[in-house]
């Protein structure tokens, strides 16, 4: 099977004026993500996940080390037509309005006049945000240009989405709609790969991972393999009495086992505020996204 | 500054060019520039730039504060004049402005990144940007232009007859030309003159061909420039010339005094002109002891007035021409340093090209003394402060700026509206041909800059 992406120690030294060393933010990247894989990139600020972007969508120059994407080089341009980037936070053309900028972007696909209209249709529905397209983006919150990033990076239905803190700036609600779209994605055979602060939705959507920590790989592989722990043993249970729960707990002791916590279920805030939002009829809906990114005319 | 960002530029240009794939930062797909360049004239029209036509139309209309001071027969020489400085100002300013903080501002809003993380080469965006500043500034100056002939005929719709004709007068000037029996003089001459005189019954004699008695009135005109003078009297500056013109419909003469270096016009009949569309002039000394020097291009014939507005639409191609030049060396500049020091650069483009026959003939004067220095003579334009090798290094410098910056003279408007005079073709051609090959190669040094270019 091809990878979909390869790192083969990309490095990024960041230089003075003088062409001096100042800051290696990349030390020997060596990752591949597989067609269909979700893959988290994950570190605290500074950890080089927005400079390995960078180098793999060819907007900087690696100082050692080699990528490819699709089996071609980040700076070959063609192979762009394949890729959907949302970037850390929406660099649009603010005088633009919604319909305007996924028109724009539209054209620099290629995309005949009528498959730009059909999918920004889509994508302006599927986002929310029939009711702004005609308003200029400069006029828009900041979790609305979020979407019509969105959209911007769906605009291809692209076979490999790039996502930089793809919930940053997003009320729950939005943020859920895009751990689903990410799931869809997926699901569609789409590959991801995305970076995030939020530890609790990479572990939710992704297969693998890799941790950056100053520039360096620190974890590296499936999260399931990353998170496990082989000396802990958690079960859930349904409807279980109280009596049941002290046997079980006994049983447990009598077989040489330490008790380290036991309590019921907790939901996550997450699920808590999705569920009092929508019960109190608002308006304020989450809408699971359907069928994800537009598809391809049959 | 400059030099340091050069530097980085080729070092990480070197790196770049090897890498797999990078031949592809220079494919040009034109339905991608086109895109670029619509969003580019988009986005500049929801910034409200265009109000500065707003700006230009009021500048206009206050010109009409000073008509009480002013004759009527001069009020359209000072609309012309204030209309041709309000618009050259203009479509300066939005040449520098627009050019220089285009580029700029999409690298500090990040906006560079949603155009290179698409199918787009960097040579791509930046014919995308040139192209879209272009069709604005081409919008620019046609507005302008069109708000100028509005606001002008409007004025002599109002004023009535004693508002002056307006007349744009289109010049041949490529006549063959010969000196018969020419003289040599060596205190009178310039290499690019030719010299006849009294002694040897010499003359000037231009040759055009192919004329058509239909483009002319009822006079054909003609303006000519001449040095005048004596050989046996250096200081003399001034004579008599006999012109003499022939077709196959009959000869006319006339003699004229004039000074040197005057611009001179004489009428001849058009009926001279038969159907083998020939006329020859010769211009002959009228004084016995006098010379005449002229070159082929210092007699021009006048063809009839055509349509006004058609002339002044050519004057602003011009206009349009010299603006491109800037516009161009900004934007390139901006792909590599920030917008004040690209606007500075387009600045100084503006005024080395302004004052380009200031500094040739500065540059000449420097080589005249140096040369007068070699042969052991003491200069007297040269002040003995100034040491030789600092002569030789403003010498190459202006050499070198001067091939490298276009003369913008040949660009200038107002030599030929204020004297009712239309840009001909040559002129037109002439101006095309200093403006073009600049762009192009700013062009194209702007697509290398941004293809090395990281954004990091």
């Amino acid at each position: 099977m091809t990878t979909v992406l390869e790192t083969n120690r990309l490095t990024k030294v960041f230089k003075d004026f003088w062409g001096r060393p100042k800051h290696k933010a990349l030390d020997a990247l060596s990752i591949t993500i597989n067609p269909g894989e979700v893959f988290g990139l994950l570190g605290p600020n500074g950890s080089g996940k927005t400079t390995t972007f960078k180098l793999l969508l060819g907007l900087i120059f690696p100082t050692e080390g080699t990528a490819t994407i699709l089996g071609r080089p980040p700076t070959d341009v063609t192979v762009k037509s394949r890729i959907g980037f949302l970037p850390e936070e929406s660099y649009l053309y603010r005088w633009l309005n919604a319909d305007e900028t996924l028109d724009f972007f539209g054209r620099l696909f290629n995309l005949d006049r009528a498959t730009r209209r059909k999918r920004a249709d889509q994508l302006i529905e599927q986002f929310g945000l029939g009711h702004a397209r005609k308003r200029q983006i400069r006029e828009y919150s900041k979790g609305m240009m979020r979407r019509v990033g969105f959209c911007q990076t769906l605009i291809n239905d692209p076979e490999f989405v790039i996502l930089d803190e793809p919930t940053s700036g997003l009320d729950p609600i939005s943020s859920r709609q895009i751990k689903d779209l990410i799931l869809d994605l997926k699901k569609r055979g789409k590959t991801v790969l995305l970076s995030s602060h939020l530890l609790a939705d990479v572990q939710q959507v992704c297969d693998r991972i890799c941790i950056l920590h100053q520039g360096q790989t620190k974890e590296y592989g499936p999260v399931r393999d990353i998170l496990v722990r082989r000396d802990s043993v958690q079960m859930t249970f349904k409807d279980l009495s109280e009596g049941a729960r002290l046997k079980i707990e006994e049983l447990a002791k009598a077989e040489g086992a330490h008790l380290v916590k036991s309590e019921n279920m907790l939901e996550t805030l997450e699920d808590v505020f999705l569920r009092t939002v929508q019960e109190s009829g608002d308006g304020l809906t989450y809408r699971k996204p359907a069928g994800g990114a537009p598809k391809e005319n049959p | 500054m400059i030099s340091g960002a050069l530097i980085r530029l080729f070092a990480r240009g070197a790196r770049a060019a090897s890498a797999p794939g990078a031949a592809g930062a220079m494919a040009v797909s034109p339905r991608r520039v086109w895109a670029i360049a619509r969003m580019t004239l988009l986005e500049a029209s929801r910034r409200k730039v265009f109000a500065i036509l707003a700006l230009f139309a009021i500048a206009l209309l206050s010109s009409t504060a000073f008509f009480p001071s002013v004759e009527p027969a001069g009020r359209l020489r000072l609309m012309e004049v204030w209309a041709l400085r309000a618009a050259s100002l203009f479509t300066a300013i939005v040449a520098l402005f627009i050019s220089g903080s285009s580029l700029p501002s999409d690298f500090e809003e990040k906006r560079i990144y949603m155009l290179v993380t698409k199918p787009v080469s960097k040579a791509t965006i930046f014919l995308g940007k040139l192209l879209g500043l272009s069709l604005l500034l081409a919008i620019f100056v046609a507005t302008m232009g069109m708000v100028t002939m509005l606001f002008i005929r409007g004025v002599q719709l109002l004023s009535g007859p004693s508002f002056p004709s307006m007349v744009a007068r289109e010049r041949l000037s490529d006549g063959q030309f010969e000196a018969l029996r020419p003289a040599s003089l060596s205190d009178a001459s310039d290499e690019k003159r030719s010299y006849v005189t009294a002694d040897t019954a010499g003359a000037l004699v231009w040759r055009f061909t192919g004329l058509r008695r239909a483009d002319f009135g009822d006079q054909i005109g003609l303006e000519g420039r001449f040095s005048v003078g004596s050989p046996t009297d250096q200081f003399r500056a001034s004579g008599s010339i006999i012109l003499e013109a022939r077709a196959s419909g009959g000869t006319h003469r006339v003699e004229q005094f004039l000074n040197t270096n005057e611009e001179k016009d004489w009428s001849i009949p058009a009926a001279l002109l038969g159907p083998d569309g020939t006329l020859d002039i010769f211009f002959r000394c009228g004084d016995g002891d006098g010379f005449l020097g002229a070159s082929r291009r210092d007699l021009a014939l006048y063809l009839k007035p055509g349509l006004f507005e058609f002339a002044f639409a050519r004057g602003l191609v011009l206009l349009f021409l010299q603006s491109m030049t800037v516009l161009s060396l900004t934007l390139m500049a901006s792909a590599m340093l920030s917008a004040p020091l690209s606007i500075l650069l387009g600045v100084l483009l503006y005024v080395v090209g302004s004052a380009y026959g200031y500094v040739k003939d500065g540059t000449r004067d420097i080589d005249r003394s140096l040369q007068e220095l070699q042969q052991g003579k003491k200069s007297p334009s040269a002040p003995e402060e100034i040491p030789p090798w600092f002569l030789q290094f403003s010498s190459t410098v202006s050499k070198a700026v001067l091939r490298i910056v276009p003369d913008f003279d040949h660009f200038d408007f107002s030599k030929w509206l204020l004297k009712d005079k239309a840009v001909s073709g040559r002129d037109l051609a002439i101006a095309v041909g200093h403006a073009v090959p600049p762009v192009l190669v700013l062009g194209v040094l702007g697509m290398l800059v941004l293809a090395f270019k990281d954004f990091g």
